[in-house]
């Protein structure tokens, strides 16, 4: 039962499940690297575009700037003009902190503040962004990035001052602030040099108060190798500790890098939500697959679990055993043609059971007539006889004997007869086997001179005992040896022999008569079955069952025309009979 | 100057008062001192009444009485107080087993040395004749005349002579001061329990933004103010807490009466209508503000909402300019523009958003023809010229409430028996006066209401400044401390109750 059921699993597994785990793995890796590459491609494209739009930023201050220093030149306004003009354009421009116009010497003109400005003239340097300098990022009075515009005025070709505003990089990171992926990405601006200058993230922008370099950044370094060319995308740890998935992008005119950030766990939260989805997804088809193959395969092998039990039950004897299968057809089929057969072999049973009992009633008639009929034909002549006979003492006498004789004949078939209807009543005690034996030969010997067989004993030298009933082992004895002499032609011999081996005591009765053929050797111990012409049989089989009380056993063997021997094996006993019970006997 | 300073000490006093709560008995985050740091962009000054020294004297000192928002007073040191029915006499029972931070006990005495020294200049009490002691803890005011005010007025330090400030009886003492930092600890046996922090250090800065800068280094736990710039870096921040403060200050230019042309209240009410608030404040202010319709906080219990106020009026403006006889622009040389008046006005130097407050108001006065012209100032060279009263305007952003003794102190033309008054402008407009003092000597709510109704109109009719905005203010605190909060009341009040937090309980939320 098992083995079917397991190879029904082995096969489910081959057909079902393996290729469902082999395709939700190639999914998975498929899945993951494709949604991988997607996020960086989306994450590059915001970093792009975030370049762009920085670099359009600043690009636009600077033409502001470059705006009001055309305003300003060759204008030959007065300087409260000049003056009211800055400060117009820092109330409506918020991202210069303060605008102050300087003249070609350097010296203050007009100032977008209330009262003296913080910008000093100074040669401009830097990046030149449409004609505007562009100073490199340098810290404030509050230690904060800053950098400043200075655009050159000039009046008939010549030099005719300079405007220099301060850039509010404050201003540029409300501008970075909006770059947001998902929950938690976030936008960097990198200053040449590697100095934060705009974080995204509300909570790292004390990175940029604490002038971080982030010139170690994985994504820096690459960008400045690559010039901006390839793709550039890392995982790696950010400042703050977390596990990012970072893009890069060059802002080539400035010489900034804009990153975004993003914790992989929200990258990637998409896939392995997908992920988690395939993957459930996977396994409840493999449940399913099990549970239906479970409860299909249950279907089909259970009609075979019951048919399997039904043959199993006829052959332990049980014909009454039926098959209940509700299934498929060809099961059903087969189901009912296994009742049909059970049905036809009770039949063929009780045909076999009645011809048996006819026979048996006909042999156990015929035994009865042979057994019967010599006794009481015996009899009949005798009560002839003694008619005649009557006053002669010596035949009365003989009369009364031979009577006895048959009567006690008679009383044995019947006492046969009982025995094979109920127990044989023994009680056992420590029994002296060579002594039984060599009683039973000296009682039996008369009947071996009369047919022409001699009857010997080989027995062991020292004393043999078994827990048994004495008289039920002379029955067997007699049994055996009356078998053997009328088995063995005359002048062939009955041996008895004991041993002890191993514990057992056996006892062997051999004769040298005409053998058992080999085909009825395996019935000599059934009831009613004998091998002789006539009789009822119950000889052997009354001896079996005798042994089998007494916890031994009994074996035959026999080749025709060389003899039989049969060999009894009982458990020695190391107890010894009471003296009593001895002299009883 | 000492009236100034005295005057705005008071009035920051009156609101920005700390240490009111009970103490909640908290455990302590853990065994080492707990140190808060305070950023704080003020003038350099060792006048009490501003800077470093000015937040000293909030955190340490207290007065009899305190000022809720609404301007009703309610009792500080002393625990309750009662009125003769001429209103001449006011008896005060004081809170018991109160201690100075020298560790003398503050009674009757004590309280009655205190005010009176405070009387021996130019009387923070005017109205006060005399103080008596009867017993500990009772207190006996005789008054000259009749006060509303004086409750108000008692929110006046009390305290003990000592070095380098006066000693008192608030959460904090003391422990060294420099001109640019302060270091205070908590008071052992403050009466309303030991304040949670050890120790305070207060850090003067030249700017919002560097203060603001220091506190994303960390270096800053308490932001005094947040400048309108970085607002909304810092409410986005998951690691510092925002707070917005409602405070009686208001963005004004106080116009002198002293230069003749601006004497005319035509002329004033024009420069009120002139004004477009609204565009002010969200230029100027980022949004943070509320326009300032007239001399009256608007949270007042007694102001009258259905009064009329200043709007922003282009047509009225140049009608009353020229009903106030001010002449069509001109050009007075090349090397000033053409205007049909001009007016310098100080400001202090280095106040971001005082400058571009000025800048606003320069510009939007400029169409109509009056050149407004901004004079930044040292602060201290600003405060001499204000308190010397040489001056055409002033732009600050001032205290003008929540009390309506502020608007007594600051525009009435004579505070009788004292000196102490800031209407620094020399302003004076007898229905002012009447109206200032019908509410001082108000025998009940309704007279009082009365008399600030009618100092609602007066103002309109003669307005001593230009009224621009309600100020708003946000502090900012680091998440390493909870904050307790009490509505409408300033953070700055339950510093006595703020707790550390232990970092791993520090809690903080996705922008």
């Amino acid at each position: 039962m098992n083995k079917i059921s397991t190879r029904f699993v082995l096969l489910l597994a081959a057909a079902a499940v393996l290729p469902l785990l082999a395709y939700g793995g190639v999914s998975v890796y498929s899945l993951r690297s494709g949604t991988q590459q997607s996020v960086i491609d989306g994450n590059l494209n915001v970093a792009r575009r975030a370049s762009a739009e920085i670099e359009h930023y600043i690009d636009n201050n600077a033409a502001i700037l470059r705006a009001l220093a055309s305003d300003l030149q060759n204008t030959d306004l007065q300087e409260w003009q000049q003056d009211r003009i800055l400060k117009n354009y820092v109330l409506q421009f918020p991202e210069f902190r303060e605008i102050t116009l300087f003249d070609a010497d350097g010296k203050l003109v007009a100032t977008s503040r209330v009262g003296a400005p913080s910008l000093a003239f100074a040669k401009p340097d830097g990046r030149r962004i449409d004609g505007v300098w562009m100073s490199p990022i340098t810290v404030d009075d509050d230690l904060l990035p800053t950098t400043v515009f200075t655009a050159r005025l000039q009046n008939l070709n010549q030099p005719a001052g300079w405007l220099m505003g301060e850039f509010s990089l404050e201003e540029m990171w409300r501008m970075v602030d909006q770059i947001r992926i998902g929950q938690r990405g976030f936008a960097l601006v990198v200053a040449s040099g590697g100095r934060l200058i705009a974080h995204g993230d509300p909570d790292e922008k004390p990175l940029v108060a604490q002038g971080k370099n982030l010139s170690g950044n994985p994504l820096v370094r690459a960008v400045t190798d690559e010039h901006g060319e390839a793709p550039v995308w890392a995982e790696y740890e950010s400042v703050g500790g977390r596990h990012v998935l970072g893009v890069a992008s060059r802002i080539d005119p400035l010489g900034w890098t804009v990153i975004v950030e993003q914790p992989t766990s929200e990258a990637y939260a998409v896939s392995a939500q997908l992920q988690r989805q395939l993957v459930i997804a996977i396994g409840a088809a493999l449940l399913l697959t099990i549970i239906v193959g479970f409860l299909w395969g249950r279907s089909f092998i259970t009609p075979i679990h019951a048919l399997m039990r039904g043959t199993r039950a006829l052959a332990s004897g049980n014909l009454n055993q039926r098959v209940q299968i509700d299934s498929m057809q060809e099961f059903n089929q087969l189901g009912e043609a296994f009742n049909t057969m059970a049905d036809r072999l009770v039949e063929l049973q009780e045909d076999v059971k009645k011809k048996e009992r006819q026979a048996m009633f006909g042999r156990i008639a015929a035994g009865l007539v042979h057994d019967l009929s010599h006794p009481i034909q015996n009899i009949g002549n005798s009560c002839r006889l003694i008619v005649k006979m009557f006053d002669d003492a010596e035949y009365r006498e003989t009369f009364k004997r031979t009577v006895d004789r048959e009567f006690l004949s008679i009383k044995r078939v019947l006492e046969d007869l009982r025995n094979l209807a109920r127990p044989i009543p023994l009680e056992r005690f420590p029994v002296d086997i060579n002594r039984s034996i060599v009683e039973m030969l000296e009682a039996m010997r008369p009947n071996g001179e009369r047919a022409g067989v001699s009857l010997e004993g080989h027995l062991t030298e020292q004393p043999v005992f078994i827990e048994g009933d004495v008289f039920a082992l002379g029955r067997v004895y007699r049994n055996l040896v009356t078998n053997g002499i009328q088995a063995t032609a005359p002048g062939g011999s009955v041996v008895l022999s004991t041993a002890l081996v191993d514990g057992f005591v056996e006892i062997r009765v051999a004769d040298t008569g005409c053998g058992i053929p080999p085909e009825r050797l395996g019935a000599v111990f059934e009831d009613f079955v004998t091998t002789k012409r006539r009789g009822l049989g119950l000889g052997l089989a009354i001896s079996k069952k005798i042994v089998e009380q007494l916890d031994g056993t009994i074996s035959v063997t026999s080749e025709v025309g060389r003899g039989t021997t049969f060999l009894l094996r009982f458990p020695a006993t190391s107890a010894r009979p009471a003296e009593a019970a001895v002299a009883a006997s | 100057m000492e009236r100034l300073f005295c005057a705005v000490a008071l009035g920051a006093a009156l609101f920005l008062q700390c240490g009111c709560g009970q103490g909640t008995g908290a455990v302590r985050a853990s065994a080492a001192p707990v140190t808060l740091t305070i950023g704080l962009q003020a003038p350099t000054s060792t006048n009490p009444g501003y800077g470093i020294r000015q937040v000293v004297s909030l955190i340490s000192l207290e007065g009899l009485t305190e000022v809720n928002l609404d301007g009703r007073p309610r009792p500080r040191l002393a625990s309750s107080w009662t009125e003769s029915p001429d209103g001449l006499t006011w008896t005060f029972t004081l809170r018991s087993h109160i201690k100075f931070h020298d560790g003398h006990p503050l009674d009757a005495e004590a309280v009655k040395a205190s005010i009176e020294r405070s009387m021996s200049g130019p009387s923070p009490v005017p109205e006060v004749k005399s103080i008596e002691a009867p017993s500990p803890d009772r207190l006996i005011v005789h008054l000259k005349y009749r006060s509303q005010f004086l409750l108000e007025d008692l929110i006046m330090p009390i305290t003990r002579e000592g070095k380098p400030v006066p000693v008192g009886t608030g959460p904090f003492s003391l422990v060294s001061l420099s001109p640019r930092e302060a270091v205070m600890k908590a008071n052992e046996n403050y009466y309303l329990g030991r304040p949670k922090i050890d120790r305070i250090v207060i850090r003067l800065y030249p700017a919002l933004r560097a203060a603001w800068a220091d506190m994303m280094r960390g270096k800053v736990d308490f932001l005094f103010d947040v400048g309108q710039d970085a607002l909304d870096f810092v409410q986005r921040s998951t690691s510092v807490k925002v707070f917005q403060v409602q405070r009686p200050y208001a963005y004004a230019v106080y116009l002198s009466d002293r230069r003749p042309e601006l004497r005319s209240p035509l002329l004033r009410q024009a420069f009120n209508a002139a004004i477009d608030r609204s565009k002010l404040i969200a230029e100027g202010l980022q949004g943070h503000g509320r326009p300032a319709s007239g001399a009256v906080w608007p949270e007042n219990w007694a102001v009258d909402p259905k009064a009329p106020g200043f709007e922003y009026d282009p047509k009225l403006a140049m009608q009353l300019l020229g009903k106030a006889g001010i002449p069509a622009p001109r050009a007075t040389s090349s090397s000033s523009p053409p205007a049909r008046i001009t007016i310098d006005c100080l400001v202090p130097e280095g106040v971001a958003t005082i400058e571009r407050v000025g800048l606003l108001v320069q510009q939007q006065l400029r169409q109509f023809g009056v050149e407004f012209h901004l004079e930044p100032l040292p602060f201290n060279e600003f405060i001499s010229r204000v308190v010397a009263g040489k001056f055409d305007a002033v732009l600050i952003d001032g205290l003008m409430g929540p009390s309506m003794g502020i608007a007594y102190w600051a525009w009435h033309s004579r505070v009788p028996g004292s000196s102490i008054g800031f209407n620094f402008e020399d302003y004076h407009d007898a229905l002012v006066d009447r109206s200032l003092d019908a509410i001082r000597d108000a025998r009940s709510d309704d007279a009082y209401r009365a008399g600030v109704a009618a100092f609602q109109r007066a103002i309109l009719k003669d307005p001593p400044a230009i009224f621009l905005a309600w100020s708003e203010t946000f502090r900012a605190v680091s998440r390493r401390f909870d904050v307790p909060v009490n509505q409408g009341q300033d953070i700055l009040q339950s510093l006595a109750r703020w707790t550390p937090v232990a970092p791993s309980t520090v809690q903080t939320s996705e922008p």
